[in-house]
């Protein structure tokens, strides 16, 4: 069965979350306001890298456009799904655990990280 | 500037009148084309027509009289509909939805002030369009029937001077009588573009030979329905160019005058103009159609930085926003004259009566302006969540601090909180006992259902979460959704009537 994504708004800020498997989607315009628009399209921008994985192809749930693989720089890579046409990222919900592990991947990531901890304490990692 | 608004009156009749001659134009070579009568009288001699060949033209006639005909009840129709049904027709092509003060209290405080600063009789009805892009437009046919829709882009990124702006501007429209015309244009243009596609149409099935039956079967036979047929085509590829050249013939100028018109009013030339700029380097794409395109604050089809050609129904931005920019120490008509002058070249535009009238004082930037940087936040949210509320969203809240937003499409009546994992469910309204989080308490045995005449009556209780977009589920089991500025102490159910006392 299909559930369309929820909204879940803490402080100010928003993620859209699937009920079925835990993946979030961070939307381009929530991005800008937590970075600011200039550092949102260079954290999107530098998320663009093409990742050659075997993994099933997501679609955009802005544009429902096929979105690129892509992973941080980090050690090891977290694996994500963009949208070329720069809409947002999705995190299957393994990877969102990665991503909030690995502060520092991307230019900004360490604002997204700290963000995405308050929003899911109880996955947040102790450290 | 009454002489202005009979002039626009004026000049509407006459490119309405222009929109019938073509759509005349086009009946009569569709129906001459679909309807070639023979006019051989002696139908056993097989020189009959060439004994008369000025009866080969008159064959052109009846088919070409009756695609007339035809044409100008479509017109006749499409101008009743549009002076009737243009407005709501426009709004619900738009998606525009209408929303109440408490839903977003700045934009209807907005229209509000320039209302009375435009002295329009009464106020324009408020809408709102789902779309993350930044847009505005004006219908209805006059001040009476008239109505502003901004998306929820706009109400997201503007501060209030340039939403006021952006009002003033819309609002200017309809007291310049724009809206009427521009609505009858955009429902027409629509028509001569369809009426085109049947004849470009008929002509790709008749040349595969299709018809053949009525072309004539021999070769040169009909000479006149060739040439019929021939200008059908070029028509039919000219009448969508012409209907909207006849439509830029005018409007870039009424553009101009709806942005003095807002300078006017709103005493603030840099609202709007930081309005603009804002709306020009926006990346969201609004989706609209040919056809209403050119009703908009900024044409939507055409880029941010878009072609400033011929074809072009709005001035371009940067214009516009130079304009607005080098108005300094007051703003009146005949100062926006000057300017328009100095940016754009000769021309008269503003009648002179507007230009006779003084010039007001500037009036200094809305002071929350500075501190917009850290409201946009909430502005943002704010926006967003009118725009759910538009889509009938639900509303619930968690208490670990959480909102959660569920679309209609989304099946489940309670979800698991994401951040906390505790179940969460609508805050229903109860008789007598209120309870936010039925999860939470247990559950009362189920009650005998009293009969209908008493319990239509009887009021709910709802506990009332402040701040916050908060869906109610009647008894009837109908979700009504209270915005954060609602203040009223009750509300009423849309389904059943019932009544919603908030504690
Ligand atoms: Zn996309
Ligand atoms: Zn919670
Ligand atoms: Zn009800």
């Amino acid at each position: 069965m299909k559930q369309p994504l929820i909204a879940v708004e803490y402080n100010g800020i928003e993620v859209d979350y699937c009920v079925l498997c835990g993946g979030i989607w961070l939307d381009q315009g929530e991005l800008e306001l937590l970075l600011g628009g200039a550092a949102a399209n260079r954290f999107l921008g530098a998320m663009r890298e093409g990742a050659q994985v075997r993994e099933q192809t997501r679609r955009c749930p802005i544009c429902r456009g096929a979105m690129n693989k892509a992973q941080t720089e980090a050690t090891p890579p977290v694996l994500y799904d963009c949208c070329g046409r720069g809409h947002g990222l999705w995190f299957d919900r393994h990877e969102l655990k990665l991503f909030m592990q690995q502060s520092a991947a991307a230019p900004g990531s360490e604002a997204v990280a700290r963000w995405l901890n308050d929003l899911f304490p109880e996955e947040t990692p102790h450290s | 500037m009454w002489e202005l608004i009979r002039a626009n009156k004026r000049r509407s009749v006459a490119l309405l009148l222009l929109m019938l001659a073509l759509m005349l134009s086009l009946g009569f070579v569709i129906g001459a084309a679909l309807f070639p009568v023979s006019f051989n009288l002696n139908y056993g001699d097989p020189y009959g027509r060439h004994a008369y060949p000025a009866m080969d033209w008159l064959s052109v006639l009846p088919g070409g009289l009756l695609g007339m005909a035809v044409a100008s009840v479509i017109w006749a129709v499409q101008a009743m509909v549009a002076y009737f049904r243009g407005g709501a027709i426009l709004l619900s092509l738009s998606g525009a939805k209408p929303i109440e003060k408490a839903d977003h209290p700045r934009l209807f405080n907005v229209v509000e002030e320039m209302t009375i600063a435009s002295s329009l009789g009464k106020m324009p009805r408020v809408y709102v369009m789902d779309d993350m892009a930044m847009n505005a437009f004006a219908a209805g046919r006059d001040p009476d029937t008239a109505c502003v829709a901004v998306t929820a882009g706009l109400l997201a990124r503007l501060n209030r001077d340039e939403l006021q702006g952006v009002v003033a501007h819309e609002i200017s429209h309809i007291v310049n009588r724009d809206v009427l015309f521009m609505t009858m244009i955009s429902i027409m243009a629509g028509t001569v573009v369809m009426l085109s596609e049947v004849v470009l149409r008929m002509f790709r099935h008749g040349l595969h030979g299709g018809n053949a039956r009525y072309r004539g079967g021999k070769k040169g036979g009909g000479g006149a329905q060739v040439i019929v047929l021939v200008i059908a085509l070029v028509f039919a590829l000219l009448a969508p160019l012409l209907a909207q050249l006849i439509y830029f013939a005018v409007s870039r100028k009424r553009e101009y005058l709806a942005d003095a018109g807002a300078a006017v009013y709103t005493r603030f030339p840099g609202g709007l103009a930081g309005a603009l700029e804002k709306i020009g380097a926006d990346t969201h794409q609004l989706v609209v159609s040919k056809a209403t395109a050119p009703m908009y604050i900024v044409n939507p089809l055409q880029g941010a930085r878009a072609f400033h050609g011929f074809f072009a129904t709005h001035p371009p931005l940067e214009e516009r926003i130079q304009i607005l920019r080098s108005l300094a120490g007051g703003v009146s008509y005949a100062k926006y004259q000057t300017a328009y002058n100095q940016v754009h070249g000769k021309g008269q535009l503003i009648p002179q009566s507007g230009l006779a009238v003084a010039a007001a004082p500037l009036r200094a930037a809305d002071p929350g302006n500075a501190a917009q940087a850290g409201a946009s936040h909430n502005q943002f949210r704010e926006a967003g969540d009118l725009a759910r509320n538009l889509n009938g969203f639900r509303f619930l809240s968690c208490a670990c601090g959480a909102r959660i937003k569920l679309p209609p499409a989304f099946a489940m009546q309670a979800v698991q909180c994401p951040r906390c994992h505790a179940g969460v469910a609508l805050s229903a309204a109860r008789e007598n006992a209120p309870v936010t989080q039925p999860s939470a308490t247990p559950r009362t045995p189920p009650r005998r259902r009293k009969p209908a005449s008493s319990s239509a009556h009887a009021p709910l209780m709802a506990q009332r979460n402040a701040g916050a977009w908060q869906s109610v589920q009647c008894a009837c089991g109908a979700v009504k959704n209270v915005a954060p500025s609602f203040e009223m102490s009750q509300t009423v159910c849309a389904q059943c009537g019932r009544e919603i006392h908030f504690m």
